[in-house]
C-alpha cells in the first residue's frame, strides 16, 4: 500500500499526533534514518552527515475535539482543537482516541452556530456510562474516513498534512546528498498555534529549511509571503530549480491571510532561510481535505531533488 | 497565610509597574533562598535547594502584575484620562484606585448617569476618566500623576462561611504559593521564577524560561469561575470551594497531557481536593513558557476566582488551602508526577 493510502486511513488531532507519528517514525526507520522525539512530541527523523544542514518541516495534527463536560444524560461537550470548518465538523463522525467508541458531532438546535451549542453523540444513555468512556480533557478524533476517488483523488480528515507527511517520506527514500545532513521534522500542535516547529527548529538548528504545507489552490506551489514569514529569495530559487529538473511547475502565492510553520522556523535560533513549499489541497479546513496521488509525487521529487542539490 | 496574601495584594504592581511587589517578595524569601537574582528583564528568580535533584530542571512560575491603568493625560479641569491592561470597560466605574508611587487616591467616573442620553447602552472606558479631587491641570500636574500607572485600591476582607475579597488574587495568590513553597523545606531543587508582564502576554516568562531552561515548569495561577445562577453547568468553567484548578487546556495551552493527569491521581491519592476547568478559558504565562528554548512541558495548578480582573475578586480559603497542598505534593511526588 502506497505511503498515502496508510497515512489517510490514520486518525490524527492536535495533542494526540501519536498514531500518524508512530507509522511515520517505522516508515523512516526502515529506510536508515534515527530517529528521535523531543519533549514536544515532535519527531525528528536525520541521516548523513556534513558542513551543512538541511531540514524539512511538516505539521501533523489536524483539527480534533477535546472534552469539556459531561452531562447528566450522556451528552459528552466539547471544544474544538484547531480549526475546522463549522458547517463541515457537524454530523461528521467522530471517535475516542482508543478508538472504542464512535459517534457523531451533533447540534444542540437546527440554529447551533458554534461549538458551544453542539454535543458529542456516542449513544451513552447516562452520564455515568459516558464517564466510564471519557474524562474531561480526553481527545476525540474527526474520523479520518478516507475514500479514493478517480484520477486519483482521495479525501480524508486532515488529507492535506498527510499528503505533505507522504510526500516527505517518500522523498526520504530518495535522498542521497554528501556532505549535508538531512533532517526531516514531522511537527505538532499546529492547529494550536505553531507550536512544534519552533522548538524542533531551535534543537536542530538547520543552515537550509523547507516546510511543506497544505494550501488552498490546484497546482504545486511556493508561498512567498504571508503574514507572518517572507520566503528566502535564495531557498525559493532552489526549490523552483529543482522543480524545473523534475518537470513540476510550481505556482508562486502570496497570501498575508495565512500563518505557517515557516515564521517560527526561520527564526528559531540563529534563524535560518526558509522557503514554503505548497501542496494543493481542495476543501482545506474541512473534515473532507481532497488532494491528488500525481500531485503527492510531484511534491515528493522536487523535495528530494532539492536536498540532493543544497 | 491570609496576613501575608493581603499584605501581597495591597501592594500595587499593574504590568510595567511590578517593582513594589517584587521588592516585597524578595524581602519576604531571602533568608530561605540558594540564590534571589533580578534577571535582565526584571522578574524576580529564586532558587532554592531542596533534599535532592530533579531529574529534570523544574520552575514554578506565578506572575507579580495585575491588571490596571495608566494615565495618559491630564484635562484642564485635573481629570485624567487612562488606558486600562486587561480588563473590560464594564468593571471600571466608580471604582477606587491608587496612583503612581505616592499613592495618590482618585475615583473612575464618567457622565452622571441621569445626564446619559442613550440609557442602557454600556459606557466604553474612552468615556471615563480618573477624578483625583483636583479643580485644574495644573494642581494635577503638581501631584505627578501624569504617565504613572495605577492600581484598584484594595478593601481586603475575609467574608461569609469561606471567602475572601480582593483586588489582585490574579496572582498575588500565586505567588504567595511559592513563597510558602521556598520557606518550606522542599523534595527537588527548585526554580521559582516571579515573572513580570503576564497580563501583557508574558513578556516575563519567556524571558524567566530561556535563562532557567527548565524541563518542567508548573504554573501557579488564579482562574475565573463563572459559577453563577444564570450560568449553564456547562459554561461554568469552575467553582469556588470545588478545590484546586487542573486545567488541561486554556485560551493559549494545552497543557501536558501526562503531567495533567499524574498531578491529578497524586491529588486523589493525598485527598486534595481538585477540579478542572468545564470550558476553555483564560490563559497563563504557560503558553510562553511551552514554546520557548527548545519546549518545556507545562501544567498548571490554579485558584478558582469569580469576577477575575476587578477590584473584587472573590476566591474560597479552603480552595487557597487545596493549591498549596497540591503545590507541595507536586514538589514531594515529582518523580511520579513527571514520568
Amino acid at each position: 500500500m502506497s505511503t498515502i493510502n496508510t497515512f489517510l486511513n490514520i486518525n490524527t488531532a492536535s495533542g494526540a499526533e501519536n498514531g500518524l507519528i508512530s507509522k511515520i517514525k517505522e516508515y523512516l526507520e526502515e529506510k536508515n534514518y534515527d530517529t528521535y522525539t523531543d519533549k514536544c512530541g515532535n519527531l525528528i527523523a536525520k541521516k548523513g552527515s556534513g558542513e551543512k544542514k538541511a531540514a524539512v518541516f511538516t505539521n501533523v495534527d489536524a483539527a480534533g475535539l477535546i472534552v469539556t463536560f459531561i452531562e447528566d444524560n450522556g451528552c459528552v461537550r466539547v471544544s474544538p482543537l484547531g480549526g475546522i470548518d463549522f458547517r463541515s465538523a457537524l454530523y461528521a463522525k467522530i471517535s475516542s482516541e482508543d478508538g472504542s467508541v464512535s459517534g457523531l458531532l451533533l447540534p444542540d438546535a437546527a440554529d447551533s452556530a458554534w461549538f458551544d451549542r453542539t454535543y458529542a453523540s456516542f449513544g451513552f444513555s447516562s452520564g455515568d456510562e459516558a464517564k466510564s468512556h471519557f474524562s474531561q480533557g480526553d481527545i476525540i478524533y474527526f474520523d479520518s474516513d478516507a475514500a479514493f476517488l478517480k484520477n486519483g483523488n482521495m479525501y480524508a480528515h486532515g488529507a492535506g498534512v498527510k499528503s505533505c507527511a507522504a510526500a516527505m517520506c517518500d522523498a526520504a527514500e530518495s535522498v542521497v546528498a554528501e556532505d549535508t545532513e538531512t533532517v526531516f521534522v514531522f511537527c505538532v500542535q499546529k492547529e494550536l498555534g505553531l507550536r512544534g516547529a519552533y522548538q524542533a527548529a531551535f534543537s536542530e538548528e538547520p543552515d537550509v529549511s523547507l516546510v511543506v504545507e497544505p494550501y488552498d489552490g490546484d497546482r504545486e506551489g511556493l508561498k512567498i509571503l504571508d503574514k507572518t514569514m517572507t520566503a528566502s529569495e535564495e531557498v525559493t530559487e532552489k526549490i523552483e530549480k529543482a522543480a524545473d529538473a523534475c518537470g513540476v511547475e510550481l505556482k508562486r502565492t502570496v497570501n498575508v491571510q495565512s500563518v505557517s510553520d515557516a515564521s517560527r522556523v526561520q527564526s528559531a535560533g540563529h534563524g535560518a532561510k526558509t522557503g514554503v513549499l505548497l501542496m494543493p489541497t481542495k476543501n482545506i479546513g474541512t473534515v473532507r481535505e481532497q488532494v491528488n496521488a500525481e500531485k503527492i509525487t510531484n511534491i515528493s521529487h522536487v523535495i528530494s531533488e532539492f536536498l540532493n542539490n543544497i | 497565610m491570609l496576613d501575608l496574601l493581603k499584605k501581597l495584594c495591597d501592594a500595587s504592581g499593574v504590568s510595567g509597574d511590578e517593582k513594589e511587589v517584587a521588592l516585597l517578595i524578595a524581602e519576604e524569601i531571602k533568608e530561605y533562598c540558594d540564590e534571589l537574582y533580578f534577571d535582565k528583564t526584571g522578574n524576580l528568580i529564586a532558587f532554592k535547594k531542596g533534599r535532592k535533584a530533579p531529574k529534570e530542571t523544574v520552575m514554578y512560575a506565578a506572575h507579580l502584575d495585575e491588571v490596571g491603568f495608566m494615565i495618559k493625560h491630564i484635562n484642564d479641569d485635573g481629570t485624567l484620562l487612562f488606558d486600562q491592561v486587561g480588563m473590560a470597560s464594564e468593571v471600571l466605574l466608580s471604582k477606587r484606585v491608587v496612583i503612581g508611587e505616592n499613592r495618590i487616591k482618585g475615583v473612575v467616573c464618567s457622565k452622571p448617569v441621569h445626564l446619559i442620553k442613550e440609557k442602557g447602552k454600556g459606557i466604553s472606558a474612552d468615556d471615563m476618566y480618573i477624578d483625583i479631587g483636583t479643580r485644574s491641570r495644573g494642581e494635577s500636574e503638581k501631584l505627578g500623576v501624569y504617565a504613572k500607572y495605577a492600581a484598584f485600591e484594595n478593601d481586603f476582607c475575609v467574608f461569609g462561611d469561606d471567602a475572601v475579597r480582593s483586588k489582585a488574587l490574579d496572582d498575588r495568590f500565586g505567588c504567595l504559593v511559592m513563597v510558602q513553597m521556598i520557606k518550606s523545606d522542599l523534595e527537588n531543587d527548585s526554580y521559582f521564577a516571579f515573572t513580570l508582564g503576564e497580563e501583557l502576554g508574558g513578556v516575563g516568562a519567556i524571558a524567566a524560561s530561556n535563562e532557567i531552561r527548565p524541563g518542567i515548569a508548573v504554573i501557579l495561577e488564579s482562574t475565573t469561575a463563572s459559577d453563577l445562577p444564570e450560568t449553564e453547568e456547562k459554561d461554568k468553567v469552575c467553582a469556588p470551594g470545588s478545590g484546586a484548578v487542573v486545567p488541561f487546556m486554556d485560551g493559549g495551552t494545552l497543557y501536558d497531557r501526562r503531567l495533567y493527569k499524574n498531578i491529578r491521581k497524586i491529588a486523589e491519592e493525598k485527598g486534595i481536593k481538585t477540579q478542572t476547568k468545564s470550558k476553555i478559558a483564560g490563559g497563563t504565562d504557560a503558553s510562553s513558557i511551552q514554546r520557548s528554548n527548545d519546549g518545556v512541558r507545562v501544567c498548571a495548578i490554579s485558584l478558582p476566582c469569580r469576577y477575575i480582573h476587578t477590584q473584587s475578586c472573590v476566591a474560597s480559603v479552603s480552595d487557597m488551602d487545596a493549591c498549596i497542598a497540591l503545590a507541595k505534593a507536586v514538589d514531594e511526588n515529582l518523580d511520579e508526577i513527571i514520568k
